[in-house]
């Protein structure tokens, strides 16, 4: 096709184009939408509670071995 | 974490909502509960609960807000960019998704802000038109429109792409852009049809996120502005005079923890590139499906992979158009009610940070409301709990007591703002003065009152049919101003005037003392048709604005970018023609349309001996009893439309 054909119904004449650049195709990833599950929430609380509970290394105390 | 001032002010707030809340549902328990609490009433308090913290958080919030603006809190605590850094490393892709909207107006728009960028020094940003326009007439005229602007403007970097099946919607069609092209670029600066922004704002927001890496997202609160009609201008007034205030308490309580919009804000590419794709829900709309109301959920996707969200309150230079009549505020509630409501199944998922549940739930809530209050009413009405006249003339003090507190918890966020503008003699000047703006307020309220029923109504019923599973489709909005016809107008409020003349009816006949409590919502009810009516005029909105009613800055202190858009838009369109035709007898035209379609090659699903069909028949120029779908696949395949042309 004759991209430089004048028309007289549209005025288009001589196209100016540089369009879109080329494509650099990057899959986007679906956000995981997870619903709870009794199971998931009973190992979610209680992942909760042993890092409420657990000490600090600090805090451990830790007695000596003794020497035979 | 919240850093400690934040994390204080959270808790403050949720204690103040409680406080109010625990003593209003305390001080109503006290008449209700005084011979016995029956069904109707425990029904009633708990009701009552939920509608008076809905409130009362919106009563704290504003007051958060104006405090924050008297204190000079820093509501965007980012490190600032200065503009003495020279021209900008970072590129932006401005992107404006379209489906089937008014063509001369989105490259009006699009040639404004380009203008504003070039006219602001600013370098880097690229434009992109996504078209899912379903329409021929729109598609092939998008084509000749955005081929005239790149004559116009040689050197800009301004893009044209059709997408043939708009899968996902706007949504869809934006990660379209960023699968293909997203990673030529640091940020993009997602628009609608109807908004414009500044170059000195994009340029502002993309030094905040070239300074700020931690940054995913900057929403820049967009101002109404550019209609006409009297309800267009009454939202107008409203935002501009009590939107600072709400926004500044929203960033005052949010912090990184904000929200996004869906448009005129700036987004960090490599983010939503790895966080920003949306799933598919379970099931089947409206709960299941796409997710319809995306960018609340883009935005909890983002926050969930660590990104910060903001709110820049007092950016200005990012604006967008209210809708012009109250039946296309409603239409367009009627998606944004499905889109919010879907959010619930979003709302309990696992790893989604509270703040971004908090969103959702107040999303929810602001359509929830109507059908609770309305049901409230409805509890009341029935004489299960004595709203008017209870036995003691203690329980009555506490009631009207209640009635006081509602009332000032709904109209002292407004007297806040009101004030707020009133300390600073610009922004009263660009309200047309003092007089004026306090005419205007008075008005607006009065509106409110009598719109604030036709919208529980609508809300209402939009609730009800979307848990009942009736899903809407998501249409192009209305973007011009046009006064509604009555019997349109009728046609489509009737049932609110008819809900008014049976509950002022019942009211009279059983509750004659109770009617008095009743009137404000009454008379919205009873007014839904002429109020409706009026509203659409572009007579009286320009009426009132020549009585120097509902001023807003941006028509006192002109706006350079909105006044270039008005001034395309004015400019002589292409006309009304035949588009799709245009592709078979124009040369040029036809030119243009295919090696557009060689950059984005549709998929070739129409069966071949129906192409050859539809370019015989086209050939004959035996056009007339081609459906939409014929045209579309006529017009994708170049072959046939080599075929059936005469150019």
């Amino acid at each position: 096709m004759d991209s430089e054909a004048s028309s007289f119904q549209s005025g288009l004449t001589g196209l100016v184009l540089a369009n879109v650049p080329p494509r650099s195709p990057a899959a986007m990833p679906a956000g995981a939408i997870i619903a709870w599950t009794p199971t998931r929430l009973a190992l979610a609380v209680g992942a909760w509670l042993m890092e409420e509970t657990q000490l600090p290394a600090s805090l451990v105390v830790t007695t000596p071995k003794r020497r035979a | 974490m919240p850093d400690g001032s934040l994390a204080f002010r959270r808790w403050l707030f949720l204690l103040l909502t409680l406080s109010a809340t625990a003593a209003a549902v305390a001080k109503l328990w006290s008449v209700l509960q005084a011979d016995g609490l029956t069904l109707g009433e425990t029904l009633f308090l708990f009701l009552f609960a939920i509608l008076f913290g809905w409130i009362a958080s919106a009563f704290w919030l504003a007051l958060f807000g104006a405090v924050a603006r008297l204190e000079g809190l820093r509501l965007l605590p980012l490190i600032p960019a200065p503009r003495g850094d020279g021209d900008l490393k970072s590129r932006t892709a401005i992107l404006m998704p379209v489906y089937n909207e008014d063509v001369a107006r989105v490259f009006a728009s699009v040639q404004a802000i380009h203008d504003s960028v070039r006219d602001a020094g600013e370098r880097g940003f690229d434009f992109y038109i996504l078209s899912d326009s379903t329409d021929p007439d729109h598609w092939i005229s998008e084509e000749m429109a955005w081929q005239q602007l790149r004559r116009a403007l040689p050197d800009a970097n301004i893009f044209y792409r059709h997408r043939h099946r708009n899968a996902g919607r706007k949504s869809g069609n934006i990660q379209d852009f960023c699968e293909n092209w997203g990673s030529l670029y640091d940020y993009m600066v997602v628009l609608d049809a109807d908004s414009l922004m500044t170059g000195e704002t994009l340029g502002a927001l993309a030094r905040l996120m070239d300074a700020n890496p931690r940054a995913g997202l900057i929403q820049a609160p967009a101002q109404l502005v550019g209609r006409h009609s009297l309800f267009a201008r009454i939202q107008q007034f409203a935002a501009s005079v009590y939107g600072p205030t709400f926004t500044a308490g929203l960033a005052a309580l949010q912090g990184p923890d904000g929200n996004y919009w869906g448009h005129n804000a700036i987004i960090r590419m490599r983010a939503f590139l790895q966080h920003g794709g949306l799933p598919q829900l379970p099931g089947k709309p409206p709960f299941g499906g796409e997710i319809m109301s995306h960018d609340f959920v883009e935005a909890a996707f983002l926050r969930r992979a660590g990104w910060d969200i903001w709110l820049a309150p007092d950016l200005g230079g990012s604006f967008e158009e209210p809708p012009p009549s109250i039946y296309d505020y409603l239409k367009r509630d009627r998606r944004w009610a499905q889109g919010n409501l879907q959010h619930a199944r979003i709302l309990i998922a696992q790893g989604i940070r509270l703040p971004s549940r908090l969103h959702m739930a107040m999303g929810i809530m602001s359509y929830l409301a109507s059908p609770i209050w309305l049901l409230m009413l409805v509890v009341s009405a029935l004489s299960l709990v004595p709203y008017g006249a209870p036995a003691q003339a203690g329980d009555h003090a506490a009631l009207l007591q209640l009635a006081a507190a509602t009332v000032i918890l709904l109209y002292a966020p407004k007297l806040l703002a009101l004030g707020m503008i009133l300390r600073e003699p610009l922004a009263v000047r660009a309200h047309g003065g003092i007089g004026a703006l306090l005419r205007s307020a008075f008005w607006e309220s009065l509106f409110a009152i009598l719109f604030a029923p036709v919208v529980m109504l609508a809300h209402s019923w939009y609730v009800l049919t979307i848990l009942l599973g009736i899903a809407t489709g998501w249409g192009p909005q209305a973007r011009n101003d046009r006064a509604l016809p009555l019997g349109f107008v009728i046609r489509r409020y009737w049932p609110h005037t008819a809900v008014g003349m049976g509950g002022a009816y019942l009211l009279w006949r059983f509750a004659p003392d109770d009617l008095a409590w009743y009137t404000p919502l009454l008379a919205g009810l009873l007014l839904a048709i002429p109020l409706v009516r009026l509203t659409s005029s572009l007579r009286l909105g320009m009426a009132a604005a020549r009585r120097g009613l509902f001023l807003i800055p941006s028509e006192t202190v002109k706006l350079p970018v909105l006044e270039r858009a008005h001034r395309l838009l004015a400019q002589p369109a292409q006309e009304t023609r035949n588009f799709r035709r245009l592709v078979l007898d124009d040369a040029g035209v036809q030119s243009l349309h295919l090696t557009l379609l060689q950059e984005s090659p549709p998929p070739r699903d129409t069966p071949p001996e129906k192409l050859a069909e539809l370019a015989a028949a086209a050939k004959r120029r035996d056009t007339a009893g081609f459906s939409r779908a014929d045209w579309i696949a006529l017009l994708s395949d170049p072959n046939s439309i080599a075929s059936a042309s005469s150019a």
